[in-house]
């Protein structure tokens, strides 16, 4: 029973207790319905979030194997696009390269070709190169030529005039205009003194009316021989002396006169023959009345002439008086005939009497001459014949 | 009259009758002995004081005209020559005794013995027909009208070379002076005679009837067919290889009379093979020569680009270029024309006449455009015929201004092909030139339209543009060609733009005054464009005023 009393004390307690519960509880409901209300909505949303995390795990699902299939398919579809891209940009790249070659290739076949035109400018440079060296040649030859047909010209004008002017040339006691006496410098033109020049000049030359004609020489044939004398024969046979003779055509004349066509009868001596022969006379021949002055003689006789004249008193000459005189008595010789055929010395003799068709015999020295004058060399002052 | 025996009784011998009268017939003998003396005389002095230019005055004041005309029928054929030589003398001196042979109705006269009279009266009247007819049109269409044509033709046929000179010189006098003589002397039959005159030995006689046939040939393209159709062409190249140098002179100059009219008249010469030949008449000791072949050549050049080729591929081009170095004055001018008629018919015979030496200026370029500036191949410079130099010298030191007209004009038509041939022009700064023969006050309007024409067809090829950077000085008729080459150049190139600051054009354009709304202002708006705004602001001219301005205005705050 205390356990009653206890409890019956503690009744109010129960109530208390009650109350306070149930206080608490209706004070607590709110919370708790709020609790509840939350927990009833946690679960209901762990509920509807599992189904919906199920939901949309499995759309997800779908949604990624829906996707995978499509980027596969579009990747499959990209990848075509990409690969038949690279394929027609191949193509192109081909197809471009080949159009750009057939360009290049008509192009330069028919429109333009530019290699073609960089050889054509090399050709046209070389040539040009070649042309203006070949002008620039040939005008220095036309130059030079210019300068010396000038210069020729300026010459034979020069010629001309100093021809023009032989009375200015000096004599052997005037002087001429170009030899002045008081100075040693002549007036000098074309490196020579003018002097010389008008000597030069100055040659007597035949006017051609006046020349001889030449006769052309007429080849020796068996018909020419006929009548021929032996001289003319050795001519035709070429057999000709030893001696230096000039050469000259030999004479020929068909004409029995041909007047001046006929040629001087030779044989002719050369230049230096002559010359030696008139330097042998002049030592060998000379007299002491070819030494003197060549009017010596009538000097002196004109000159006793003269002093008689002034001496004389009468024009008759003395005469001695007495007998005539005697005549001379004649000689032995007087009655002897006179021989025609002179006395024939041999030295006169060029050969032995004739034998017909023998050829002429020419010694090597000529004879008949002193034996100083066989040498001719100290003779001549340039020491040649 | 009483007979001598009458008169002397005394002496009745027949002998003595004789002699009698052979001394009166004399004494009549002896004064027409001294008259014709004295005519002789007369007539021989007044030829000789003909000659001396002092005298004419005297004698024409003296009436020498009327006095002289009897003479020319005088009964004595050598008091006709010299009377004939006088008058020709007189006639030759002047226009106004020339007129006063034709007033005193001599010319008839002449005309009229020049058919009956020997060789020597025959020249002295050719000699007083051309002396005539030399002065101008009006007197040499009065010698046609005295009949004289006929005369001189026939004395074209006579044996003697110097009767067939004298013609042949009068004709050609006639004929130089206008078409319609030329015609006439053409319809007399002068042409084929001429050309038989022309294939003479004697040299004088070659001058004299290429010279008349010249001056036939150059009026007209008919006349110098007819000249053609006689065969005069063939035998006029084979004398251009002749040595002496007068006759050359004038067949050059036929020729180019010739070739100057017409393309076939131009082919028909060079089918004649004057080339190569031509071209060694251009370095001739005689200048006058070189000035006709030079001619010569520019005539055929300008028909055809097969012609122009042709002179290219004969080596013409190097040997004109070496003449124009070499000439000075009016002798250079043809050679200037010929190089521009080369150049102007294609790219290819520009380059032939102008590319410069060493840099391999043109072929250089065009092969890095073409093959994408790969590395040259050897061999790639060229230098070929170095045309641009005594071009750019004749623009420059010639006195006279149609020869830099020529030069500006030649030079223009080479550079107006691409912007290779452009840049090669500016590289030799002719553009410069070419500005300043514009400019310069002196020039006259011939040479200074020439000058603008070539100008502007350079620059509109020129993509180099620091050669064109000097002018953005120009006037505005030329500055619009030099801003549009730089408004299409600079906004495709950064580099040129910056170097376009950094030289100074920008600012220089600024500066250069351009009418508002004009398309010059345009264009150099589109080139500010370019720029950020800041630095157009600073090059424009009116910067540092309006900064001034600015600072004026500004109040600081604090």
């Amino acid at each position: 029973m205390a356990h009653f009393f206890a409890m019956e004390a503690r009744k109010e307690e129960v109530a208390k207790h009650y109350f306070e519960l149930t206080q608490a509880a209706s004070d607590a409901l709110p919370s708790e319905v709020k609790a509840v209300t939350k927990i009833q909505s946690y679960h209901r949303a762990t509920q509807i979030r599992v189904v919906y995390h199920e939901v949309v795990a499995a759309a997800q699902l779908i949604q990624r194997m829906v996707r995978g299939c499509l980027g596969r398919r579009r990747a499959q579809a990209v990848n075509l696009q990409r690969n038949n891209w690279l394929r027609q940009h191949f193509f192109h790249h081909c197809a471009r390269t080949i159009q750009k070659r057939f360009r290049g290739y008509r192009s330069r076949s028919c429109i333009h070709d530019f290699y073609g035109r960089k050889l054509y400018l090399e050709k046209v440079e070389k040539r040009g190169e070649w042309t203006k060296d070949y002008l620039a040649a040939e005008h220095k030859e036309k130059l030079a030529a210019a300068k010396v047909s000038e210069e020729l010209k300026v010459r034979e004008e020069f010629q001309h005039l100093a021809g023009d002017l032989h009375h200015l040339m000096s004599t052997r006691t005037i002087p001429g205009v170009y030899n002045p006496p008081y100075s040693d410098l002549l007036p000098r033109a074309f490196e020579k003194p003018i002097e010389e020049h008008l000597r030069e000049a100055c040659v007597a030359k035949m006017p051609a009316s006046l020349k001889r004609t030449r006769h052309r020489s007429a080849r020796a044939q068996g018909s020419a021989r006929f009548g021929a004398s032996q001289a003319e024969a050795s001519f035709l046979e070429e057999v000709r002396p030893p001696q230096e003779i000039a050469e000259k055509a030999p004479c020929f004349s068909r004409a029995a006169s041909s007047g001046r066509l006929r040629k001087i009868q030779g044989p002719f001596r050369s230049r230096e023959q002559i010359e030696v022969a008139n330097v042998k006379a002049a030592q060998l021949y000379g007299t002491i009345q070819a030494t003197g002055p060549y009017d010596a003689l009538e000097h002196d006789q004109r000159m006793q002439a003269r002093i008689s004249k002034l001496v004389r008193s009468s024009n008759l000459d003395f005469r001695a008086a007495g007998n005539k005189e005697k005549a001379t008595p004649s000689s032995v010789h007087v009655g002897m005939p006179f021989n025609d055929r002179p006395v024939e010395l041999r030295g006169d003799y060029v050969e032995l009497p004739k034998i017909r068709d023998k050829p002429p015999f020419f010694t090597a020295h000529g004879g008949g001459k002193q034996f100083g004058e066989y040498h001719e060399q100290p003779l001549l002052a340039h020491g040649h014949v | 009259m009483k007979r001598s025996s009458e008169v002397l009784p005394a002496f009745g011998s027949k002998s003595h009758r004789i002699r009698s009268s052979g001394a009166m017939s004399r004494a009549v003998l002896q004064t027409f002995e001294e008259y014709q003396k004295a005519r002789v005389t007369f007539v021989q002095t007044v030829a000789d004081l003909a000659t001396r230019p002092q005298n004419i005055d005297a004698l024409q004041n003296a009436g020498v005209m009327a006095l002289l005309r009897p003479l020319l029928l005088d009964t004595v054929a050598s008091i006709q020559q010299s009377a004939a030589l006088a008058l020709g003398r007189l006639a030759n001196f002047s226009e106004q005794l020339a007129e006063s042979v034709v007033t005193h109705e001599i010319l008839p006269q002449l005309v009229y013995s020049l058919a009956q009279q020997n060789r020597f009266y025959k020249k002295a009247a050719a000699f007083v027909l051309r002396a005539v007819a030399k002065h101008s049109v009006g007197l040499a269409q009065a010698v046609v009208d005295s009949g004289a044509l006929e005369s001189l033709v026939v004395c074209l046929e006579e044996f003697d070379p110097s009767v067939k000179e004298a013609a042949a010189w009068a004709l050609g006098y006639i004929a130089k002076h206008s078409q319609e003589l030329a015609q006439s002397v053409v319809d007399a039959g002068a042409v084929p005679l001429l050309v038989l005159a022309f294939q003479e030995p004697d040299l004088t006689l070659k001058r004299i009837s290429a010279s008349a046939l010249s001056d036939v040939a150059k009026h007209s393209p008919e006349l110098a067919q007819l000249v053609v159709d006689a065969g005069a062409t063939s035998l006029m190249v084979k004398e251009v290889s002749n040595s002496d140098a007068p006759l050359k002179r004038q067949v050059c100059s036929c020729l180019a009379q010739i070739a100057k009219h017409s393309v076939d008249l131009a082919e028909v010469v060079v089918e004649a093979e004057i080339f190569p030949n031509i071209l060694h008449c251009l370095k001739d000791v005689d200048q006058v020569v070189r000035k006709n072949a030079a001619t010569c050549i520019r005539e055929l050049a300008r028909h055809t680009p097969d012609l122009a080729k042709l002179i290219v591929n004969a080596g013409g081009i190097a040997a004109v270029v070496d003449y124009v170095n070499e000439a000075s004055g009016n002798s250079r001018l043809p050679g200037i024309m010929a190089l521009g008629y080369v150049a102007a018919f294609s790219e290819t015979l520009a380059l032939a006449v102008a590319a410069t030496p060493g840099r391999g200026g043109m072929l250089r370029a065009q092969t890095q455009t073409l093959v994408g500036r790969e590395a040259l191949a050897p061999g790639c410079f060229k230098v070929v015929s170095k045309g641009i130099p005594p071009l750019k010298d004749a623009l420059i030191s010639e006195p006279e201004d149609h020869v830099k007209a020529a030069a500006a004009w030649s030079l223009g038509q080479i550079g107006r092909h691409t912007p290779d041939h452009a840049r090669a022009l500016a590289e030799a700064d002719v553009l410069r030139r070419i500005l300043a023969v514009y400019l310069h006050q002196d020039s006259s309007e011939d040479l200074q339209i020439k000058a603008k024409r070539a100008l502007k067809s350079i620059v509109q090829k020129c993509t180099h543009l620091p050669a064109l950077e000097p002018l953005l000085d120009s006037p505005p008729n030329i500055l619009k060609y030099v801003v549009q080459q730089f408004a299409k150049v600079l906004p495709n190139d950064a580099e040129a733009r910056k170097a376009f600051v950094q030289s100074g054009s920008l600012q220089k354009l600024q500066e250069a005054s351009t009418e508002h709304g004009s398309k010059l202002q345009e264009m150099v708006d589109s080139i500010n464009l370019l720029y950020p705004p800041e630095i157009v602001q600073y090059y424009s001219p009116n910067y540092a005023a309006t900064l001034l301005k600015k600072m004026e205005g500004f109040a600081p705050t604090g």
